[in-house]
């Protein structure tokens, strides 16, 4: 599993992109396979109609990769909101993980364990998760975005990405920032 | 909804023994969590979700137009209870999801944490 250092927007775009094409393939579950429905929809034509057909798969394809793109756009802004009131409050994230795989997209963010054992933590990172799927729920209505925390102990991060977790993106810490500065001066 | 409170009690009581024992502290949190879910449903159905009865899981779902029940879950308790309840049962609930990727390796420290956080659950949903 690689995890990007430098990471950003324009990184998570890059990564967009190489998968885009994967939303081609994509049946998931609560959709019919775009070919499915053109066919059925290619049914009320004629024969040398052919163009019909064409024009509905591309249209339908279309909007699904405006729709995927959209989502996985809400889904890194709505993660980056959280690593930075974390990080506003002096909580240093480790990384953050996106899965675009499913219905329902998930992010996960890594911290150090001793902080997700601390009370004040816990009630800021949670009540601030709990803001952020709202603000999902109300762009997406029929979809969910399910954001959770775990602890960087023992964590293996091949198992993140066996189970979907295609972006991955590690965070500076907040003082190793200053010290880079210091060192300069 | 009187077996949902017994249900999660009991599932509370193995948590604690869990603990005790301090070999399967992973199932502290797991039994934890188990518990919270009972407690939490006992507390708060039936209720009415836009304009709907629901008198359990499946209604909720339905009436949130959701697919998983986990999720459905999880909007219940940030929808109808305090947020002090809400951080806590998704606390246990990251934990408890997500302990497959430390290969089920939980300190004590945290085991502690899951049964302070299910005590003051069961406290507030009485």
């Amino acid at each position: 599993m690689t995890v990007i250092t430098n990471g950003g927007s324009e990184t998570f775009i890059q990564y967009l992109n190489s998968i885009k094409d994967q939303v081609k393939k994509d049946s998931s579950d609560g959709y019919y396979h775009v070919d499915i429905v053109a066919d059925a929809y290619s049914q009320g034509y004629q024969d040398g109609q052919k163009s019909g057909k064409k024009d509905f798969i591309k249209k339908v394809l279309k909007e699904r990769i405006e729709r995927f793109t959209q989502t996985a756009n809400q889904v890194y802004i709505l993660t980056s909101k959280l690593v930075s009131v974390l990080k506003d409050s002096d909580y240093d994230v480790v990384s953050f993980h996106i899965d675009l795989n499913t219905t329902c997209p998930r992010s996960l963010i890594v911290v150090d364990i001793e902080i997700l054992n601390d009370d004040k933590f816990v009630y800021l990172a949670y009540s601030t998760i709990k803001e952020l799927k709202d603000v999902f729920k109300k762009i997406f209505a029929d979809s969910m975005l399910d954001m959770s925390i775990i602890g960087s102990e023992n964590l293996e991060y091949s198992l993140l990405s066996e189970d979907g977790f295609g972006y991955s993106e590690a965070i500076k810490p907040k003082n190793a920032k200053k010290e880079r500065t210091r060192k300069k001066k | 909804m009187l077996k949902k409170r017994e249900h999660g009690k009991r599932n509370k009581k193995l948590s604690k023994q869990l603990f005790d024992g301090g070999i399967y502290l992973d199932w502290t949190i797991t039994t934890a969590f188990y518990s919270a879910i009972h407690l939490i449903e006992a507390k708060v159905l039936p209720c009415t979700i836009r304009g709907q009865q629901c008198a359990n899981i499946n209604d909720v779902m339905d009436a949130y137009r959701m697919r998983g029940r986990h999720a459905s879950r999880e909007r219940l308790a940030q929808d109808f209870l305090p947020m002090e309840v809400y951080v806590r049962y998704k606390w246990l609930d990251d934990k408890s999801r997500y302990s497959r990727y430390t290969t089920y390796k939980i300190t004590k420290t945290e085991a502690v944490k899951a049964c302070e956080y299910i005590n003051y659950i069961e406290d507030a949903c009485k």
